[in-house]
């Protein structure tokens, strides 16, 4: 009996290996694609049509072009301020509402909780927000991009539902040894909540890295730009939807075909690192800590 | 849901007097008791007060016919005419069909597969098998959707993948993105394809969270592999998975239109053309303020009534809910 | 029940404190208004270059790309504008929105009242029109200051009215510095740029003249597909917006004037015979079979790969790019225009290449420099002085071809550009190397100079193209029949989105479908019922009242 189940098991062991390993290569592919369309050829990507299996030719111009401007870096060094800051920042806020609406027995958490949510439908517009933020003298001041933007609604939600499935017993147990709310949060509920925190980590983190919309529309200075906005700047800049005319520099012009790519591959590398350091906190067993603990 | 007594004596009426002194009363032990939670709150209602409710005045454009050089208070009032306008179009009825339409096969197809995928990855037991592939399977997140439009565009091309295999199989060539009934398979899966694996990693989260004794206890008590994910895991996760269709009801009505743009033309109007995208051609022709937000404003109601109507029903049928 | 008494409490109370909170806080001020500014006092136009003065203007535009923005992230640092501040002696400081956002800080801005001294924008599309926008308070009128400040602009329109009658608002006033494409003595180099264009090297081969009538097209196109083995003979990639093949018939995908009236061009019966021929074409594989989804990425692919053997584009930008592209790997690759194909040979053909032609477009309608009530008096008269330069037969030159010596030398007479044009040292393209030192290649507060076209465009074919062009633009009857650039009031705007939106819609619809094959003919019929449903009758009078106002122009 054990033996046949040990082989049935197996067997479904092998049919769940097929299927991922298909799922990789479904969503790897896409990536390998533009990878291999940065390296490539300006005037053989314009030709082509179909999958890419290999660069075509091997060309650097792409890269050469992205990283020729000189705001790249200092993209970079802005996009890197926000990120640390802007996440840690909003993980933290988020925690504050999601500790407050995840607790029992709180007269106002209800009435709270709807208005918050009824911000995920009705907003105001662009204009009068424009104005908020330029009354609290926040214009062209790259906290504009990270105080306005702190709580995403829909993160903090998740993160109440994270806490909520937490057993009251810790949080009991903690009262008990005398613990207030400030200590609850920050030496109970967060360490047992490690998934979680990671999660919003990753989401605020990357959230801020891709943002550009609310630095185009409250920065003036360039050397506040992060840096999605300046490969936007140069996405558009060697976007020839206009005019180009015949002349000698002709390998110029192709650049138009293979920036998306280099630029998608630039946006991208430095976040696929963050992720494996946030994994090791996807570990089971953390609760298990704490009960023990 | 309320707990009822066994024997319920009716109260005899308080007078106003008396109930508000003793809502009063019921304040300031809750302050009391949980001072210590509203100080922690304040920061974040301020927030929301501050950036989204001192906004909010600006909603009105959506009934006036505003003029940034006008200023929203000095615009002229139009009351719902650029509703009743949006409401009377001819092809109101089209775009409200397709919008929904698109939003529910996603949820039925969209939904589920990050679930899905990641009780896969749960099941793996190679653990570096397991994490290269969670890094792997988000990737189509951070490509941006021209890119993913193209590749798309590309696959379905005559000359591409899709028509090759239609081939193969003794079809013919067809040109796909010209068929209006061919549109939502195309865009849903496009839609799951390059959100899939970003949407699992919540999901992948919450499973980190169950308790590892109780899979112990379960082989002990002999269960196999499908038992534990029905008894166990799924029941682990059901508050995230919950939540989250609640969350999800709340835009039944918005469908990302750039993606939409990116792939329809006239030939698939009929099914592709929704809200967000008829309003953009409507931009190309003159920037109105106004008439995007109250095409804007009609949609946010609808969807916040969805998401009541949601969240009352997931109160009555289990314990989560939003409120 | 209770519980939900308590919810409805505490919601309401919770409101409550927010809302006086937000009271509190109060309203964001309202943005004053500038104050008024009273007409200058008129002064002798005199050599009054360099100027001494310490103002320092702003100026907000939008930098072009690819052309100057892909070397420069500020005007200022330009070759030219250094030029143009020292010569006058001016100081201005360049505000650029990030690519892209242009409307988006435009409008916060027009919004937060925040304007700077000079603002490049099209006005002339402004919701409500340029009136609304000097009714609104923010650009100025600029009938004094041009007397008082503008000699050269001033001249310019006295001595051309009907160049004057496109830069004013339906009153008679004007509100920005134009943009003017020389079109004077009936010469159209300037006016010209877009059309119909073929592998001229396969129609060699194939012994093949250009075609002139829709039955040479049927001809070359079927050569095409069997002897150039072309999947997609002819294809292009905004299909809709294209009319080159539809004036044949006497109509166009818009509208367009016959006689007094307004006429949209989807309603007549010429455009039923046009979708006929084409469903015809499209079914005998003489049009691309994914016509409805090519986007220009496919259509390059197309072209290079040779899959297509003709389409419609700019000289510059899709003619001579293809070329250069192909020639890399295929020396006889050559591209020819054609012009507009007619029923029968010789016939004139009713239309142009578009709004260009007739002599309704020489006024650009974007980049349109304006100055703003936010420019104290000081201002005014210096910003006026600085955009009048680039009129001065001095700042023509610059302003067309640059610095003497450096991007041009005078030939017998004619600026000729330079190898600092033409080749570049650090490798850039003739458009990046020209945009830097001129503004000729785009657009700007200027007249554009004829002489720089055929140096910029400097394939023979181009010119050859451009040749077969402009004799379409057939003045037929000498009557105009492309409709002016009207400004239509904020309501008639509304309106008209409104309507268009809907009928467009169908429009695109109907005649995709009618091409493909998926709809009958008898699907245009209805069209014509269902647009009349939608108040296209109503959208033809609006166009009326503007073509009338605009012909009431002083």
């Amino acid at each position: 009996m054990v033996e046949s189940r040990k082989l049935s098991e197996k067997l479904i062991d092998a049919i769940i290996v097929f299927l991922m390993i298909v799922i990789i290569l479904i969503t790897i592919y896409p990536m390998v694609y533009v990878l291999f369309a940065s390296f490539s050829d300006g005037t053989r990507i314009m030709k082509h049509t179909g999958i890419l299996i290999a660069p075509l030719g091997f060309d650097l111009s792409a890269y050469q072009a992205v990283f020729r401007n000189p705001m790249i870096l200092i993209g970079y060094r802005n996009t890197a301020f926000l990120v640390i800051f802007g996440s840690v920042y909003s993980v933290l806020m988020t925690s504050l509402g999601a500790y407050f609406l995840s607790r029992k027995n709180v007269l106002w958490q209800k009435p709270i909780m709807i208005l918050i949510v009824f911000t995920m439908f009705f907003g105001g517009g662009l204009i009068p927000f424009f104005f908020v933020v330029r009354d609290l003298n926040l214009l062209d001041n790259l906290l504009a991009l990270i105080i306005p933007s702190s709580i995403t609604t829909f993160n903090m939600i998740i993160m109440r539902t994270a806490f909520m499935s937490i057993p009251d017993s810790f949080e009991e147990s903690a009262r008990i040894d005398g613990a207030n709310d400030f200590s609850i949060l920050f030496r109970v509920i967060l360490p047992l909540s490690m998934p979680v925190v990671a999660v919003m980590l990753l989401f605020y983190g990357v959230g801020r890295w891709n943002a550009w919309f609310h630095a185009a529309i409250f920065l003036r200075t360039r050397e506040l730009f992060p840096l999605q906005l300046i490969l936007r700047e140069i996405l558009i800049a060697n976007d020839l939807g206009v005019m180009t005319a015949g002349s000698d520099a002709a390998d110029r012009m192709m650049l138009a075909a293979t920036i998306p790519y280099a630029l998608i591959i630039v946006a991208t590398v430095p976040v696929l690192f963050i992720y494996p350091f946030l994994q090791r906190y996807f570990i089971k067993g953390v609760m298990i800590g704490g009960l023990k603990g | 849901m309320a707990k009822f007594n066994a024997v319920s004596i009716k109260p005899e009426k308080k007078s106003i007097l008396e109930n508000l002194r003793s809502f009063s009363q019921i304040v300031v032990k809750d302050f009391r008791r949980n001072k210590y939670l509203y100080i922690m709150v304040a920061p974040v209602v301020a927030f929301y007060i501050i950036f989204h409710y001192l906004p909010m005045y600006g909603a009105q454009i959506a009934f006036r016919n505003f003029s940034p050089s006008l200023g929203i208070f000095d615009s002229p009032w139009v009351g719902l005419e650029h509703v009743i306008n949006f409401v009377e179009s001819h092809y109101f009825w089209r775009l409200i069909r397709n919008g929904l339409l698109l939003n529910l096969y996603e949820i039925i197809f969209g939904f589920p597969a990050p679930i899905i995928l990641a009780l896969l990855i749960n099941e793996l037991r190679n653990s570096a098998f397991k994490r290269i592939s969670q890094t792997i399977v988000y990737l189509p997140h951070f490509i941006s959707l021209v890119v993913v439009a193209g590749l798309v565009r590309e696959f379905v091309s005559l000359e591409g993948l899709i028509n090759d295999i239609l081939v193969l199989i003794g079809m013919e060539r067809t040109v796909i993105l010209q068929i209006p009934e061919l549109f939502r398979p195309v865009f849903i899966t496009s839609l799951v394809w390059q959100s899939m694996g970003w949407g699992s990693i919540i999901f992948l989260a919450a499973l980190s969270g169950i308790d590892p004794q109780l899979y112990e206890a379960a082989t002990l008590d002999g269960c196999g592999r499908f038992k534990k994910i029905l008894y166990i895991t799924l029941p682990g996760i059901m508050p995230t998975i919950v939540i989250l269709l609640i969350l999800r009801m709340g835009s039944m009505f918005d469908v990302g239109f750039e993606r939409i743009i990116l792939l329809y033309n006239p030939l698939t109007f009929e099914t592709a053309d929704v809200i967000g995208s008829f309003v953009f051609r409507r931009g190309l022709l003159e920037f109105n303020w106004s008439y995007s937000a109250a095409v804007g404003l009609f949609n946010s109601v609808i969807n916040f009534a969805m998401i009541l109507m949601a969240n009352w029903l997931s109160r009555r049928v289990n314990e989560t809910s939003l409120w | 029940m209770k519980n939900n008494t308590k919810l409805i409490v505490g919601v309401v109370v919770v409101l409550i404190v927010v809302l006086g909170i937000w009271f509190a806080v109060g309203r964001p001020p309202a943005e004053e208004p500038a104050a008024d500014v009273p007409a200058p006092a008129p002064v002798e136009p005199a050599e009054i270059f360099p100027l001494d003065t310490d103002v320092v203007l702003t100026y907000w535009l939008v930098l072009r790309a690819p052309h100057v923005a892909a070397n420069f992230t500020n005007y200022a640092e330009t070759p030219l504008y250094k030029e143009v501040f020292e010569r006058t002696g001016i100081t201005v400081e360049f505000q650029h929105p990030p690519e892209g956002q242009a409307t988006e800080q435009f409008n916060l801005m027009v919004a937060a009242g925040d304007l700077p001294d000079i603002v490049e924008w099209g006005w002339a599309t402004f919701p409500g029109g340029p009136a609304k926008a000097i009714a609104d308070g923010l650009i100025r009128p600029l009938n004094d200051i041009f007397e008082s400040y503008a000699p050269n602009v001033s001249a310019l329109l006295e001595e051309n009215p009907q160049w004057a009658r496109r830069s004013m608002t339906d009153d008679g006033t004007f509100y920005m510095f134009p943009f003017i494409r020389d079109d004077r003595d009936g010469d159209n180099r300037l006016m010209v740029s877009t059309g119909i264009f073929l592998r001229y090297d396969w129609l060699t081969a194939l012994n093949l003249p250009l075609p002139e009538t829709y039955d040479d097209w049927h001809t070359v196109l079927t050569a095409f597909r069997d002897q150039k083995g072309a999947t997609a003979p002819l294809s292009h990639d905004a299909f809709m917006t294209r009319d080159h093949f539809q004036t044949g018939f006497g109509v166009n995908m818009g509208w367009f004037l016959e006689g007094e009236e307004v006429m949209f061009g989807p309603m007549q019966p010429g455009f039923r015979e046009w979708l006929e021929l084409f469903r015809d074409w499209y079914a005998d594989g003489l049009i691309d079979p994914e016509i409805a989804t090519v986007d220009r990425r496919a259509l390059e692919a197309r072209i290079l790969g040779g899959q297509t053997g003709a389409t419609i584009g700019a000289m510059v930008g899709r003619l001579g790019f293809y070329t250069t592209a192909m020639r890399e790997t295929d020396p006889n690759v050559k591209f020819m225009g054609t012009v507009n194909p007619t029923k029968t040979r010789g016939e004139q053909p009713l239309f142009g290449m578009g709004p260009l032609s007739q002599g309704s477009g020489a006024v650009g309608t974007g980049a349109q420099a304006a100055i703003t009530t936010n420019a104290t008096e000081e201002e005014v008269e210096i910003a006026a002085r600085f955009l009048d330069f680039n009129y001065s037969p001095e700042g023509h030159i610059l302003f067309n071809f640059g610095i003497e010596g450096e991007s041009f030398t005078m030939v017998n007479g004619v600026p000729t550009y330079t190898d600092m044009i033409h080749n570049h040292p650090d490798g850039w393209s003739i458009v990046e190397a020209l945009s830097a030192f001129a503004r000729a290649p785009i657009n700007g507060p200027f007249l554009q100079s004829k002489e720089y076209i055929w140096q910029y465009a400097y394939l023979p074919e181009q010119r050859a193209s451009w040749e077969n062009w402009e004799h379409s633009m057939g003045q037929y009857d000498g009557q105009f029949r492309w409709m002016p650039f009207i400004t239509p009031t904020a309501e008639e705007a509304s309106e008209m989105a409104a309507i268009m939106t809907q009928v467009n819609t169908l429009r695109d619809e109907t005649v995709l479908r009618i091409v493909t094959g998926a709809a009958p003919i008898e699907a245009w019929d209805t069209f014509v019922e269902t647009i009349k449903g939608m108040g296209i009758e109503r959208a033809i009078e609006i166009q009326e009242a503007g073509v009338q106002r605009f012909k009431n122009r002083p």
